[in-house]
């Protein structure tokens, strides 16, 4: 099995956005790389395949997808596994990367990151499906950590052991959203720090940055702002501590244009450099 | 079932039904928290799941949207989310069925939206092309089959939809809806630029069969005239679809 993620460092790179492409190709960013939606490339033709190979053709990409639903106990998508084979054959990606949750049961797909309970049997559950569709896509899957607004009551274990032991179970790489970190910590009320020193520094592949809302007493992961002051302090434990990950800024609602996130990955480079050159 | 299947299934069915569902196990005794905390918590799951598939309708109806208001669009959008809960991996192909909710102009308004979508990305094909013609013996010709572009949708309209969404296209004035004698209309893409126009009836027919692949002999019989008419007229058909790119190139398989 291949470790495409695990080739070279990719640095620092943006969520791909349809009302950016004709900015990308004019070429000229400081962007490292591309992180494309792969559902929203799994069409027959069109623009958005075209687009994609012309962006492909000038940066390296990192399919991320959201409809894996690796954790539901309905049957492993298989056609839809094939799919994602054939568009990472066409374009040949840095990493294939997917969500540690679930999308629906019973041959619906809610289009939302379900939670999964933190049990032994969901641990066994999951990690059974990546291997599977590990030797569907010959290569590692990258798997996020996703928000979350409710815990399950029988919860066996914490978040971050939870993911912990699916990764070093399943063999997989880790794709670790900072924000989400942040946002469940508030949510459930636990020291974010404590998540990430549980991590496996060598699974962690990549970081991703995103703006959330606040709803009340709740944390909602609404990517539609700008990274917020204390997940921008999260992010330097993070370097700290997985200093070989790439980072990933991600806008999906609310898209400026793309020099205003460009800047704002910027900055994130900026302090992924001073959290380095302090360690050395 | 496991505790993991129930769980999920208790988990959605409360985000698809929106309250707590009588006769089945609650998803609330799987949650941790007290009751209050609770609720307003699968909220948010219920919000997202609806918030989500609206945003996803409208960016398939813009036209449909604008022309029935916001308030009546989200109507719209809530009850047939209530009656079709999505099962494609992609969100892109959620809401082809929208149009059962809806009557006259609209429902033809509808209908033509969801074709230019499926045209937009729909498979690429080439052409063919005039030079393709052009390598043909006298006696090839009525064995040339033709294809239409693998792109290429056909509607019927019994009302003024697409008039409507030529005027919202434009920012122009809404035209008031009103049903109208049927018209043919063929859509397709050439590059990646959505075409479409309308047809007479005689060329519609032709392309309807089109659609099935038939060869020049073909086109030229099903024009009902006399031979050396339906031969002239086929030429005259197939000139014109070639220099608008309609017709797929020989040999391309077809979608």
């Amino acid at each position: 099995m291949s470790q495409p993620a695990a080739a070279q460092p990719l640095g620092f790179g943006l969520g791909l956005r349809p009302g950016h492409y004709d900015a990308v190709l004019e070429g000229g960013h400081r962007v490292d790389w591309f992180e494309v939606t792969t559902e929203n490339y799994l069409v027959p033709g069109g623009k958005p395949l075209h687009y994609l190979e012309r962006v492909r053709a000038r940066y390296p990409l990192v399919m991320h997808g959201v409809s894996l639903s690796i954790g539901s106990t309905a049957p492993l998508d298989l056609g839809y596994l094939r799919s994602v084979r054939e568009l990472a054959r066409r374009i040949e990606p840095a990493g294939i990367s997917d969500h540690l949750c679930w999308t629906g049961v019973g041959g619906v797909n809610l289009h939302d990151l379900m939670p999964l309970p933190f049990t032994m049997e969901a641990v066994a559950h999951v990690a059974a499906r990546v291997r599977q569709a590990q030797d569907v896509l010959d290569c590692q899957l990258m798997l996020e950590n996703v928000s979350s607004y409710v815990a399950c009551a029988d919860a066996e274990m914490t978040e971050w052991e939870f993911v912990a032991q699916v990764s070093e179970a399943a063999d997989c790489l880790l794709l670790l959203d900072v924000n989400n970190v942040y946002v469940n910590s508030v949510n459930h009320g636990f020291d974010a720090r404590e998540y990430l020193r549980a991590l496996p520094v060598a699974r962690v592949r990549q970081l991703h940055l995103a703006g959330h809302s606040r709803q009340g007493g709740m944390l909602i992961d609404t990517h539609d702002a700008p990274v917020a002051e204390a997940v921008w302090r999260l992010y330097e434990r993070a370097v700290a501590r997985f200093p070989e990950a790439a980072t990933t800024l991600e806008r999906d609602d609310h898209i400026p244009p793309l020099a205003e996130l460009v800047a704002e990955l910027d900055h994130a480079r900026r302090l992924a450099a001073s959290v380095l050159e302090a360690a050395a | 079932m496991t505790a993991l299947a129930a769980f999920q299934e208790a988990l959605q069915r409360r985000v698809l039904h929106g309250e707590p569902s009588r006769g089945n196990r609650p998803i609330e005794a799987d949650i941790a928290g007290r009751a209050q905390d609770v609720a307003g918590r699968l909220a948010i799951y219920e919000h997202a799941y609806r918030a989500r598939l609206t945003e996803a309708l409208t960016a398939s109806y813009p036209v449909l949207r604008k022309r029935i208001g916001r308030a009546a669009f989200e109507a719209l959008a809530a009850d047939h989310i209530a009656r079709n809960p999505p099962a494609h991996a992609s969100i892109r192909w959620y809401g082809a069925e929208l149009q059962r909710g809806l009557q006259g102009m609209h429902a033809d308004l509808a209908r033509w939206e969801w074709l230019l979508a499926e045209v937009f990305d729909a498979a690429n094909g080439a052409a063919m092309t005039e030079a393709d013609l052009a390598s043909l013996a006298p006696q090839e010709w009525p064995f040339l089959e033709l294809q239409l572009h693998r792109t290429a949708r056909t509607y019927e309209s019994t009302t003024n939809a697409v008039e409507c969404w030529r005027a919202a296209s434009a920012e122009g004035p809404p035209p008031d809806s009103r049903d109208a004698a049927p018209v043919a209309w063929v859509a397709w893409r050439q590059g990646l630029t959505v075409r479409f126009r309308s047809m007479p009836p005689q060329e519609a027919q032709a392309v309807a069969r089109l659609a099935e692949g038939i060869s020049f002999a073909e086109l030229c019989a099903g024009l009902a005239t006399s031979a050396d008419a339906a031969a002239l007229r086929a030429a005259s058909l197939l000139k014109g679809w070639i220099g608008e790119g309609l017709i797929g190139k020989p040999g391309e398989a077809v979608r």
